[in-house]
């Protein structure tokens, strides 16, 4: 690590932009407790007062420590944390405090995140550990998992009253992974083809141990049903190997590979057969499988285009609202109004990070920002998607903004190693 | 006096509630105008600084390139007949992966992508990787690449 002696240049856009948030969390809490016909109490300020001091410590730290860093990052995370805690306040007065001690912990994973890690470089020495450990904890789940909440899979792994979901960690741990092994291998996947009459195929011996580690991951949340995460984890993969590559046969090759795979999971796995049927009509088992997305759908189209007004629509009929129904309660309650709002607030989260990647000198570092960013994008069209009934319905968390303590932790941590991505030398400014 | 009952108050919080969220977006929609306004005059000097980052069609042999057209270099560009080639060259004397330029250490490099008919810079044939300065001129089959800055 090059010890470059930085003076500390303030960040006024993001101060600037971080104050957004913290009114946002004040006015929508407010607004909650007076429809309530209550006035604000105390843990409404201890909510306003958490989201502002853990923003204000990580803004200082990065102000000392990474003035390059982008600044466009942390505030539009934190809109979206600021919103799920208003959000969660409204589905589920119980658990607000418990995600505002969530949206805390993020924050101080993230500010760990930047202290801690000694350089992009040690993420790509290690990474067959990463790989590995991350594959270890899904693993695990099948000999410790529970089901706290009965969704029917045992995805979590618990310790005294907190549980602990290992596929949003595993998301993280493959990208370092993807992105140390295609740094090395790039020149080698872009150049050399085998070929076999008139095809040409690309280098398979040196694609294997990325196909293995791909087809392990996928297996293991296969076989978990966790097929959120599967649909997440191949996404990403066909994303960070064209980005490396920039060869358009990969994507189609993958893609038949995929139009496979899934034909298989439609035969072999009930799941999946009784998904597809329901998104093809959820109203023909409207009281049954198709319950979540009809009410999700009922509730969207009740919002109209500005939405009921917090508590004033009926989103509790929706199954899972506070998780991965989030967008369907906003909807009806914010409108389609609000609706762009969040999805406009993705766009400029995938839009910084790619500009990350593309500003980043480093090709693992690249790397890295892009298969970060991917996965943010893609979590978000898998849920976006299934809620509004244009892809089968796979149960993901909405990046930031549903409940829940390791989706909100492992994208925190995420969002620390794109900042610290954005930290490094970048072309035209501190590159020769 | 104008007095704000609770209705009013709630209706100004929702519209505020949303309006904040556009704002957020408004700011970042304007820093991202004014920070493309910047790179516009930068980028003429970030051009001129990188080296030998174009080819210039000096003979386009069979294919059907037009002489004198510029290419574009990549820091990986790959040349050939098959179509996804970063430059496509479609003549019969060319392989279907004939060559490759890399950007490497801030100079570009040829390697020949085991070719038939092999190929050549400044008319000698590259063994392994040559490095290519601004001037020198590529030629792969009848095709001749000029490459410029």
């Amino acid at each position: 690590m090059t010890m470059r002696v930085r003076a500390a240049r303030p960040r006024w856009l993001e101060l600037m932009l971080l104050a957004i948030p913290v009114l946002l969390l004040a006015v929508g809490l407010t607004q909650i407790a007076l429809a309530r016909g209550e006035a604000p109490g105390t843990q409404d300020e201890v909510l306003v007062a958490v989201l502002g001091a853990g923003l204000l410590v990580v803004h200082f730290w990065l102000t000392v420590r990474h003035p390059q860093a982008d600044e466009v990052l942390l505030p539009t995370a934190a809109m979206l944390a600021a919103l799920s805690m208003v959000m969660v306040a409204r589905l589920e007065p119980g658990l607000a405090s418990r995600q505002a001690i969530w949206v805390g912990l993020g924050a101080a994973a993230l500010l760990a995140t930047l202290v801690i890690l000694p350089g992009i470089d040690w993420l790509r020495r290690y990474r067959y550990t990463w790989a590995a450990l991350g594959l270890l904890l899904v693993l695990s789940t099948f000999v410790f998992g529970v089901d706290p909440n009965g969704s029917g899979a045992r995805l979590w792994l618990g310790f005294g009253g907190v549980y602990f979901q290992p596929s949003e960690v595993l998301k993280v741990l493959l990208v370092v992974f993807f992105a140390a092994y295609l740094d090395d291998y790039r020149e080698l996947l872009t150049l050399s083809s085998v070929r076999i009459g008139p095809v040409s195929l690309p280098p398979l011996p040196y694609l294997a141990p990325l196909l293995l580690m791909l087809a392990l991951a996928l297996g293991l949340v296969v076989l978990q049903r966790d097929l959120g995460a599967a649909l997440l984890l191949f996404g990403l993969f066909l994303a960070m190997l064209f980005v490396a590559t920039g060869r358009i046969t990969y994507v189609v090759a993958s893609l038949a590979l995929f139009v496979l795979g899934a034909d298989l999971l439609y035969r072999l796995f009930s799941v999946v057969t009784v998904r597809v049927e329901t998104w093809l009509d959820p109203w023909a088992t409207a009281s049954t499988t198709g319950y979540q997305l009809v009410q999700g759908l009922t509730a969207l189209a009740a919002g109209g285009l500005v939405g009921s007004g917090l508590t004033f629509g009926y989103p509790g009929y929706i199954p899972a609202v506070h998780t991965d129904f989030m967008i369907a309660a906003i909807g009806e309650e914010l409108g389609l109004v609000g609706t762009l709002g969040v999805v406009g607030l993705y766009v400029v989260l995938v839009h910084r990070g790619l500009r990350v990647a593309m500003l980043t000198v480093d090709p693992f570092a690249s790397l890295l920002a892009a298969g970060l960013t991917s996965v943010i994008g893609i979590q978000a069209l898998v849920i976006l998607g299934g809620t509004l009934k244009l892809i089968p319905l796979t149960g993901v968390t909405l990046p930031l903004l549903s409940y829940g303590g390791s989706s909100v932790l492992a994208n925190f941590v995420l969002l620390g190693l794109l900042l610290a991505v954005s930290a490094e030398p970048r072309r035209g400014h501190d590159a020769p | 006096m104008f007095e704000l009952t609770a209705e009013a108050l709630i209706l100004l919080l929702r519209l505020a509630l949303v309006g904040l969220i556009y704002l957020f977006l408004g700011m970042i929609a304007l820093a991202a105008a004014r920070e493309l306004r910047l790179l516009a005059r930068q980028a003429p000097q970030a051009g001129a600084a990188r080296r030998g980052a174009h080819l210039i069609v000096v003979d386009p042999g069979a294919t059907r390139l037009a002489s004198g057209a510029v290419l574009a270099l990549r820091p990986i560009t790959r040349l050939g007949r098959a179509a996804d080639n970063t430059i496509v060259l479609d003549d019969t004397f060319i392989s279907a992966e004939h060559a490759a330029i890399v950007q490497r250490d801030g100079a570009w490099w040829v390697s020949d992508r085991g070719s038939t008919n092999g190929t050549l810079v400044n008319e000698r044939p590259v063994q392994g990787e040559a490095e290519v300065q601004p001037g020198d001129v590529v030629g792969i089959g009848d095709v001749r690449l000029k490459v410029a800055p």
